[in-house]
């Protein structure tokens, strides 16, 4: 690890947007803010990109004031961090983008600065978590991501908008004053909270019931935050009640930033540190993380409203993700990886086609969106790619993540395991083919729709074909992903082989 | 061109074929010009490719890889050549006959149709090409969906049930038996290639339950050959309209199924591994009992359907177990009588749906006891239909007594007398189902209705099964150097 000239880079990806979200608290423009925004994320990709080509998979860190960890808070950057920085970029790049036509629809033109400016402190908490290595520091931008978020979810016009905020609110608050005494605790064993220090802390200690009850509170903290069954129920609510370009951001990112907590603390400090098994422990993860993925994905395949199946759609798929967290190999955390990225790709770019339709027609209900098809082919034929994809059809990169999910199963050896697996990917086929029968093959009972905006922005038309664009390719070169994961697993979070 | 672009060609051309389609629904006449143009085009690279083939020349690509060893790749091989030039060949016929069948029943539509017609050829020539099983089984699972249209052509009740059989059948198997059997043939074996003499030949110390159960797996998870009783979605396919259910039963879908179990024995489980490993217990070829209940069983059910197209259903069940047992015989006169049977049987059968699309177009009837008299009104459509008949009963002077020439030779060779029995019993029972129908055609009176309207004749219609049933003549003429080509 050294810090080098360019460095300074890292705490730049976090404080550009929030400088930016000032910015446009004070011009209070919606045009301006949305090109703000948009610029931002622009940059925060360009970043990313000079990060990686400089640093070439090696790991880099800044100091903050030139503070010696582990007393002061340190940034650091390796593949894994860059792995979702890369993610964040493109979701939030392409989002931003989309969103301009969005705000004349869902938010009013009043309201654009404002959720711009919440936007980027949302986008910058989030880019905050992933690039500090200080447990505490990592609270700090969790709390800054989350509140901005349920202001974002309360800006929402719908009736349910402001309850949905404030449940999501409590559920949030609550996760993570687990998370916060969990780290409290660890403070207090071990007098560090820079996390590469804690992992040398952790292998000298001995295995007592204050440091069980410390990874349980985290656990708990942080499985909450990725919508683990049994706690799962705000996700669908922010979900529906969020505007559209908000929703496609959430179902990319919040429970994306959840995983990459889950890897960063359990995986990374806690499992890698401690003496005793954690078997037990990663055995009952798998059971309720096979119960997550039945559970959203009997509940995804029961609703109308479109934006509701894809969010319990997501809440199936982070069961399938934890579940090869949890295997501990090679496999499973590839599958998982390989799962994360191209699902939070695809349901963000399915929620920005729901946006559409919800523009174009004023309604997401798949029975009252039957037959659209010929009064819009290209928002009809992006969702149907998508919703494909979605399904896991051979070749896309849903599959892959798929493949490798059942191979870890079988090298895991547990027949329950295996079934479960098999019959959950039948599950999600079933759902997301329901979208696709739904919108195209049942075309012969068209209902009346009303068209209330006839023309798409273009800008809406460009961030779905950049999506569209970005899926093929994924498509087409699944080695690109490969090497990344590649590089990430050699960082020794799980053993190869 | 090299043997590689030539592949790729043939490969996308039909996607070019769908995306024409899809982008000229409003001008039929150029759309279909252009698909027909393409199909016999596709025919003649097929054929140049054969030619190349057979001078020595070898392709091998990858197109998708993720890592050292998951990738997508095509390859050229006997068995896959000729599958293609016949898939292709086919092709032309059916889209001649399409083209007919669509605009004298004016369905509704026919953009979407042709196009995923179209696309259904190119999985089916991926299926072909394919150098190892994840390959196969991408472009397996991909035709399931190119054809689910198709089946669900006509929108209504029924057909919305039969389409939910069809692809919950399909798709279900494949992701709960022939999928899980790819990796676990990836963990233990190492590969997923398709190499001569099999994969497990290269292994030691295999798990012996592991063995049947891949075995187990692989029977069963490739749905599209029909075996009992994972058969159910080939009769529920039934509702679409019938070129459809030709392209389903000769071109594309059950043969590629019964392709893909061809190659899965041949160069994954390799003949010398599986014949060794069947006999380590008995010395009775106990793999047959599967094909053999359900050649019996199917006849059975054919023998009490009225509606033709469900006795061609089951009928073609029947058959495709001919071909499964024919691999199963592990030995060469079997597997030639498998890949000759795919020939023969993809011939006499598109004619036969011809026939029965032709009398549902023209006359419209679908019921065996409405055919009274039929062949005095439609005299090519019925001669076709006997020719096609005779073929799958296996009666001299066509393709089908060749078939089961070869299935009787590798009876011989491997020694497993007793299948004889299923085989004659079975070809009793063809002889049963499908005589009475042409015995009804030709020498019973046509019933005179009040309202009686001219029979129209459809040209298109009939030029494709002329030529079809002329190929299943010619299959028997010049089944000599199709012999030669095969066992060379």
């Amino acid at each position: 690890m050294h810090a080098l000239q360019y460095s300074f880079l890292i705490p730049a990806l976090v404080v550009i947007p929030i400088l930016v979200a000032i910015v446009l608290l004070i011009v209070r423009k919606s045009y301006f803010s949305w090109l703000a925004s948009f610029l931002t994320s622009l940059v925060v990709l360009i970043i990313a990109s000079v990060i990686l080509y400089k640093s070439n998979f090696t790991t880099i860190t800044y100091n903050f004031g030139n503070f010696i960890p582990p007393f002061g808070i340190e940034y650091k950057m390796d593949t894994l961090s860059i792995f979702f920085i890369f993610l964040m970029a493109i979701v939030g790049f392409i989002t931003a983008m989309w969103s301009k036509g969005n705000h004349i629809t869902e938010l009013g033109d009043r309201n654009v600065y404002l959720y711009n400016c919440v936007f980027l402190l949302y986008y910058a908490g989030s880019l905050g978590i992933i690039l500090t290595n200080d447990l505490f520091n990592l609270f700090v931008f969790l709390e800054i991501s989350s509140l901005a978020s349920y202001i974002l979810v309360a800006m929402g016009k719908r009736k349910g908008s402001p309850l949905a905020a404030f449940d999501a609110l409590v559920i949030g608050t609550v996760a993570a004053s687990f998370y916060l005494f969990g780290v409290g605790i660890l403070y207090m064993l071990f007098g560090t909270l820079n996390s590469s220090d804690l992992i040398l802390q952790i292998t000298k200690y001995p295995m007592t019931p204050l440091l069980i009850l410390a990874i349980t509170l985290l656990s708990v903290g942080v499985i909450i935050k990725i919508a683990i069954f049994p706690v799962l129920w705000w996700l669908p609510q922010t979900h529906q009640s969020a505007t559209s370009a908000m929703s496609a951001f959430l179902a990319g990112i919040s429970l994306t930033i959840g995983v990459y907590m889950f890897i960063k603390v359990i995986i990374m400090v806690v499992a890698r540190g401690v003496h005793v098994s954690l078997d037990h422990y990663f055995e009952l993860l798998i059971l309720i993380s096979i119960i997550t993925m039945f559970v959203g994905g009997f509940l995804a395949l029961k609703q109308d409203s479109l934006k509701l199946l894809l969010a319990f759609s997501s809440i199936s798929q982070m069961g399938a993700i934890m579940v090869g967290i949890s295997l501990f190999n090679f496999y499973g955390m590839s599958a998982a990886l390989y799962l994360l990225i191209s699902h939070a790709f695809v349901k963000t770019s399915l929620f920005l086609c729901v946006g559409n339709l919800i523009y174009t027609f004023g309604t997401e209900k798949l029975s009252e969106l039957r037959g659209f098809g010929p009064k819009k082919p290209f928002t009809f034929f992006a969702i149907i790619f998508f919703s494909l994809s979605l399904a896991g059809l051979p070749g896309t990169s849903l599959f892959w993540g798929k493949f490798y999910l059942l191979i870890s199963a079988i090298q895991y050896n547990n027949w329950f395991l295996i079934v479960a697996i098999i019959l959950g990917s039948l599950l999600t086929f079933s759902y997301s083919w329901k979208i696709v029968s739904h919108l195209w093959i049942s075309e012969s009972i068209v209902s009346p729709l009303i068209v209330v905006h006839k023309k798409t922005p273009l800008y809406m038309n460009i961030a779905i074909s950049l999506a569209i664009l970005l899926n093929i390719y994924l498509t087409f070169f699944p080695n690109v992903i490969y090497y990344f994961i590649e590089q990430i697993i050699n960082l020794n979070i799980v053993s190869q082989g | 061109m090299t043997l590689n672009h030539l592949i790729l060609t043939i490969v996308l051309l039909p996607v070019l074929g769908f995306i024409i389609s899809l982008r000229l629904k409003k001008q039929p006449n150029i759309r279909e010009g252009l698909n027909l143009g393409i199909a016999i085009l596709n025919f003649l690279l097929s054929l140049v490719a054969y030619n190349k083939f057979a001078n020595g020349e070898v392709a091998y690509f990858q197109i998708i890889v993720v890592n050292s060893y998951l990738y997508l790749g095509f390859y050229s091989e006997k068995i896959t050549m000729i599958f293609a030039v016949m898939v292709n060949f086919l092709w032309i016929i059916s889209m001649v006959y399409t083209i007919g069948y669509m605009r004298g029943n004016n369905e509704k539509h026919q953009g979407r149709f042709f196009a995923f017609y179209c696309l259904s050829i190119a999985f089916t020539l991926g299926v072909a090409f394919s150098s190892n099983l994840l390959t196969t089984f991408l472009f397996y699972e991909s035709l399931t969906l190119a054809t689910f249209p198709l089946v669900a052509h006509k929108i209504n009740a029924e057909s919305r049930h039969n389409v939910k059989v069809y692809l919950s059948i399909l798709i279900g198997t494949s992701l709960v038996l022939f999928l899980p059997a790819i990796i676990i043939t990836l963990i233990y074996l190492g590969s997923l290639d398709y190499t001569l003499g099999g994969l497990f030949i290269r292994q030691e110390n295999i798990n012996i339950y592991m063995v049947f159960l891949l075995l187990f797996m692989f029977t069963f998870g490739v749905a599209k050959t029909g075996i009992m009783p994972v058969h159910k979605w080939l009769p529920a396919a039934m509702v679409a309209p019938t070129p459809v259910s030709a392209l389903l039963h000769a071109v594309a879908v059950v043969k590629s199924g019964v392709f893909v179990f061809i190659k899965i024995i041949i160069y994954i489980f390799g003949i010398d591994y599986l014949s060794a490993f069947i006999h380590m217990m008995f010395s009775v070829n106990w793999l047959l009992v599967i094909p053999c209940i359900t050649i019996i069983l199917a006849s059975l059910v054919a023998l009490y359907q009225d509606n033709l197209k469900k006795m061609l259903a089951y009928s073609t069940i029947a058959q495709l177990s001919y071909m499964v047992l024919g691999v199963l015989l592990l030995s060469n006169a079997g597997i030639i009588s498998s890949v000759f049977n795919i020939l023969a049987h993809a011939f006499a059968k598109i004619t036969l749906f011809f026939a029965a699309g032709s009398i549902y177009v023209i006359a419209h009837k679908d019921k065996i006891s409405q055919l009274s008299g039929i062949g005095r009104k439609m005299p090519i459509t019925m001669v076709a239909f006997s020719i096609a008949a005779l073929s799958m009963i296996g009666f001299p002077l066509t393709g089908g007594f060749i078939g089961k020439w070869f299935l009787l030779e590798g009876i011989w060779e491997s020694q497993q007398s007793w299948v004889v029995f299923v085989i004659i019993i079975s070809t009793v029972l063809n002889a049963l189902y499908f005589l009475p129908v042409i015995f009804k055609a030709f020498f019973e009176k046509y019933p005179t209705e009040p309202n009686e309207h001219a029979l129209k004749k459809s040209l298109p219609m009939d030029i494709a099964m002329t030529m079809t049933a002329i190929c299943v003549l010619m299959l028997f003429i010049l089944s000599d150097s199709f012999i030669n080509i095969l066992t060379k």
